[in-house]
């Protein structure tokens, strides 16, 4: 008799204000939490990068033909991601090492080594160019430097070149290389590589043999950050680049400011959004993005 | 190593000495220190007009998007909808789509309505930028949180919200308050989307930083930059202990089923 | 309190299969079973964290089936114990009081201080659960459940967390708290020993379904399947074919030895077929060592692989003659002259009072 009343009592109202499992939300109260993110991402976001796709088609193909005719933007588009490449180059060849010492340091090494890796972090990235610009001016402190050791006579052009570039990108990008690493190396359980020693491998061996193949997730994730942060970078290019070293960011940053041709602006911002896109759609796996980028906390 | 601790931290601190030198470019040994170009950053109505429109963004951005952000990783670890996956790569988009394609857009939709320079259309912008660090840290400490004791509360009779404001919220409170510091952080260090949705009625900060790096490079740059650093490195050090305070008294443990 | 025919299924998965349960006011019950078995399912839809798919839950008159778990009034004392980590002890007992708008006053102050006094934590009520030890927060986690006086309680391997000597302590001071208030408890555990030395009756769970309830005693000395013979206390399995039954015994065939099993009585249906295959369970209290020359053709004969000790007893492990995969245990009696040796031949005389037929083991 009380199988039927309490079935009855199942209708489907009841399924979406009743969670199927206590340590759930029930279905409605869910969307009513998610509602507020909808909201603002699809008024603030999604609109926005919608509107933007469009305006690139407001000549119907027109802007994508002039880009991909014009020799020097397929130049730009190819310097882009050679530096995107470089510069993740770059940031896995010095941060693994970083990353590695911080899971063996200890006290106040640790301390330090942490403070190198995120102050820079919640560094304002302007803050950080601006300070590239201070070291490597004409005038700066690199040059004063090179004088006065004599190795050159008159002052060096350091700023405004593409190499000035790779390396500012690389110092503001290398602790989003740092941080994968490190978040995943700390995870390996020590007796892995207890058990390669007592097992006869020399510390290189194991290192080889063991812990980096074991870190290549947390590595590779690190360097898809990279990639993707360094596609699409705008404020280092612009403040220390020259016009030898223009990208797809400062190109558009120029096609807004400069030439106002927004529909071209906007195509070359949805090829840049794809290209991210893209990337972020076939290594989302190996990025898992709230992994990698909790790590920055 | 100590080579590369080098190249990451150098670059951050030479504004220090920079902002304190007496010569318009850095030299060493400097020749002489003074506090004038901080005087001059305090006292330059464009650089404070400029700061303080950026703290009133930084603030009302720090505010919602923890608000819309704790709110959306609740329905992600703890809702029941379909597309949870999908919710939690719209939360993260922010974080792949490059600023300046989001700066290009906002601007595009801003600018029509005349809300660019405007406390609306950057809280808007920063809030969505902001959101997924909210996310990720709210979400962390969510799954962190031993799911049975949400249902310790309800059979101790807590309702749902009971449950909630006296079980779940005092103990994600400490990541949840992390996740607004580091949202206002995201907000006040933006400069790339801001760089397109300022215009000359409002300027937010790294604007105003950027517009004189490219124009007049002073060492009142390096002044408005050290006060900024350290007042982030201060909320940040706040922020870390708060999370500190959170972890020894988290039990976690999964549930038999 | 009463649950008819309940029933949890996931999809197209079965977690609990109709399960019907009665629990006396006052009753310690167990349900025990392996991980998997569908008892902790039990335990949360009678909680009302998750609703039956179909059936009944009742506690004393009152419907409780679709309940939301906050108005059930059952308590609940977690597997990890669930305390919350920001609250003192004693804000976490008062919390349920708190629910119900009952925490002021100084009948409360009372209740909550009676409730420290049962579970011996007085001096400890400013503390967090962090500064507790894992008995300690058990105890909590006890008071926390008993203080709004719940009619039932529930209890999710309350102890598993737990080292052995403390878990044994806990089991006695379980049982003695619930013995001073008379509370009505339904006990989850995979533990087979605690749920023996604990309940008044006890719920054998199997793969969704309670395969038998009944006293520990029952369970132990009349399982109904080889599952619950298995699951309760250790046993041995000796298959063998049936070979003539009269009225009163039936004959195994082991190899060359027929063993006379005791037909169950009261069970006249219970007939096996001439020459089927069928398993011999024996306990190994019921299986007796002799020295090789007592071999005759009602004992099974057999090598001495090793032999455990085990505080009283010892344990003997035998290889069957002739069956190479067969190791039976067997307690060797104290009496017994000079234990004997490993790789030494030994006679086995099963006790034939003792022993219960089951049908061969399918494979699955």
């Amino acid at each position: 008799m009380n199988i039927v009343a309490s079935h009855r009592r199942q209708g489907p109202l009841a399924a979406i204000i009743r969670p199927r499992h206590a340590s759930r939300y029930a279905p409605l109260t869910s969307w009513l939490l998610a509602f507020p993110l909808v909201a603002t991402f699809a008024t603030g976001f999604l609109y926005p990068l919608s509107k933007l796709v469009a305006l690139s088609f407001a000549n119907g193909a027109e802007s994508y033909v002039r880009l991909l005719e014009d020799f020097l933007y397929v130049r730009v588009m190819t310097t882009t991601v050679a530096t995107a490449a470089a510069v993740t180059v770059f940031c896995i060849l010095l941060g693994y090492p970083v990353a590695f010492a911080m899971t063996r340091l200890r006290g106040k090494a640790a301390l330090i080594t942490a403070a190198c890796v995120f102050i820079p972090l919640w560094t304002s990235v302007l803050i950080r160019s601006y300070a590239w610009i201070v070291l490597l001016q004409r005038n700066g402190l690199v040059n004063d430097f090179l004088q006065s050791a004599g190795l050159s006579d008159q002052p060096l052009k350091l700023l405004y070149t593409l190499g000035t570039v790779v390396m500012g990108m690389t110092h503001i990008l290398l602790p989003f290389a740092i941080l994968p690493i490190y978040a995943t190396l700390r995870t390996l359980p020590p007796d892995f590589a207890r058990a390669a020693a007592n097992l006869g491998a020399g510390p290189f061996r194991t290192f080889f043999s063991i812990t980096l193949p074991l870190s290549l997730p947390g590595l590779f994730a690190g360097a898809i950050l990279c990639f993707v942060l360094a596609l699409g970078f705008y404020i280092t290019p612009a403040l220390i680049g020259g016009p030898g070293s223009m990208l797809m960011a400062t190109l558009i940053g120029q096609q807004t400011t400069v030439l106002l041709d927004w529909p071209f602006a906007a195509a070359l911002s949805t090829v840049l959004l794809a290209v991210a896109l893209l990337i972020v759609f076939l290594f989302r796996r190996a990025l898992s993005l709230s992994k990698g980028f909790h790590s920055v906390h | 190593m100590t080579l590369i601790l080098l190249f990451l931290i150098l670059p951050t601190l030479i504004i220090i000495p920079m902002s304190l030198s007496t010569t318009s470019h850095l030299q060493f040994p400097p020749q002489g220190l003074t506090w004038m170009w901080y005087a001059a950053y305090f006292s330059d109505p464009d650089w404070m007009a400029a700061t303080w429109f950026s703290l009133r963004i930084a603030i009302a951005t720090s505010l919602t998007a923890t608000t819309v952000g704790t709110l959306a990783a609740l329905a992600i670890v703890r809702g029941d909808v379909p597309f949870k996956g999908m919710l939690h790569a719209l939360s993260m988009g922010p974080l792949v789509v490059p600023h300046i394609v989001l700066g290009v857009a906002l601007y595009l939709v801003l600018s029509p309505l005349q809300l660019t320079g405007t406390l609306a259309g950057f809280l808007i912008g920063h809030t969505v930028l902001a959101v997924p660090f909210v996310v990720i840290t709210v979400m962390a400490a969510l799954q962190r949180l031993d799911p049975a004791l949400d249902l310790a509360a309800l059979n101790c009779g807590a309702n749902r919200a009971q449950a909630f404001i006296h079980v779940t919220l005092p103990n994600i409170a400490p990541s949840l308050a992390s996740g607004a510091v580091f949202s206002f952080l995201a907000s006040f260090d933006e400069a790339t989307v801001a760089f397109f949705i300022s215009d000359v009625g409002g300027k937010s900060i790294g604007r105003k930083m950027f517009e004189d790096i490219d124009f007049n490079l002073t060492p009142v740059i390096a002044a408005a930059s050290t006060v900024v650093v350290f007042a982030s490195l201060f909320l940040i050090g706040f922020a870390q202990l708060l999370l500190k305070a959170e972890s020894p008294q988290i039990q976690t443990g999964e549930h038999d089923q | 309190m009463t649950l008819r025919h309940v029933e949890k299924t996931y999809g197209t998965v079965w977690a609990v299969r109709q399960t019907d349960l009665e629990v006396g006011a006052g009753e310690f019950v167990s349900i025990v079973g392996p991980s998997g078995s569908g008892k902790t399912t039990l335990l949360t839809m009678i909680a009302g964290f998750e609703p039956p798919t179909a059936g009944s839950i009742r506690v004393g008159d009152r419907d409780v089936t679709m309940l939301a778990p906050n108005r059930r009034n059952i308590g609940m004392v977690f597997q990890k114990y669930a305390l919350f980590p920001h609250m003192t002890v004693r804000q976490n007992i008062a919390f349920p009081l708190r629910m119900r708008d009952l925490a002021r006053g100084q009948s409360a102050d009372k209740r909550i201080d009676a409730m420290l006094e049962l579970v011996q934590l007085h001096g400890l009520q400013h503390r967090y659960p962090h500064q507790l030890s894992g008995g300690q927060q058990q105890r909590v986690a006890v008071a926390r459940t008993l203080v709004f006086d719940p009619p039932v309680i529930l209890m999710d391997e309350p102890l598993g967390a737990l080292d052995k000597k403390l878990r044994e302590a806990m089991q006695f001071e379980i049982k003695r708290i619930q013995e001073r208030i008379g509370a009505t408890v339904i006990y989850v555990t995979h533990d087979q020993e605690e749920a023996l030395t604990m309940s008044d009756r006890v719920a054998v769970m199997h793969k969704g379904r309670v395969e038998q309830i009944g006293t520990p005693s029952d369970l132990y000395s009349n399982p109904d399947s080889a599952f619950v013979a298995d699951f309760v206390g250790s046993i041995n399995f000796v298959p063998g074919i049936v070979c003539g039954q009269d009225r009163s015994h039936t004959g195994i065939k082991v190899r060359n030895t027929v063993i006379q099993v005791p037909r169950p009585t009261g069970r006249s249906t219970y007939r096996q077929r001439e020459g089927a295959a069928v398993r011999i369970a024996a306990r190994p209290e019921h299986i007796s060592i002799a020295p090789y020359q007592d071999h005759d053709a009602q004992s099974l004969s057999g090598t001495i692989e090793t032999i455990v000790f085990a505080g009283a007893t010892r344990t003997a492990l035998v290889r069957l003659h002739g069956s190479p995969d067969l190791v039976l245990r067997a307690d060797v009696p104290s009496s017994f002259r000079s234990l004997p040796q490993r790789g030494s031949h030994v006679a086995l005389v099963l006790c034939s009072e003792a022993l219960r037929i089951f049908d061969a083991e399918r494979v699955e």
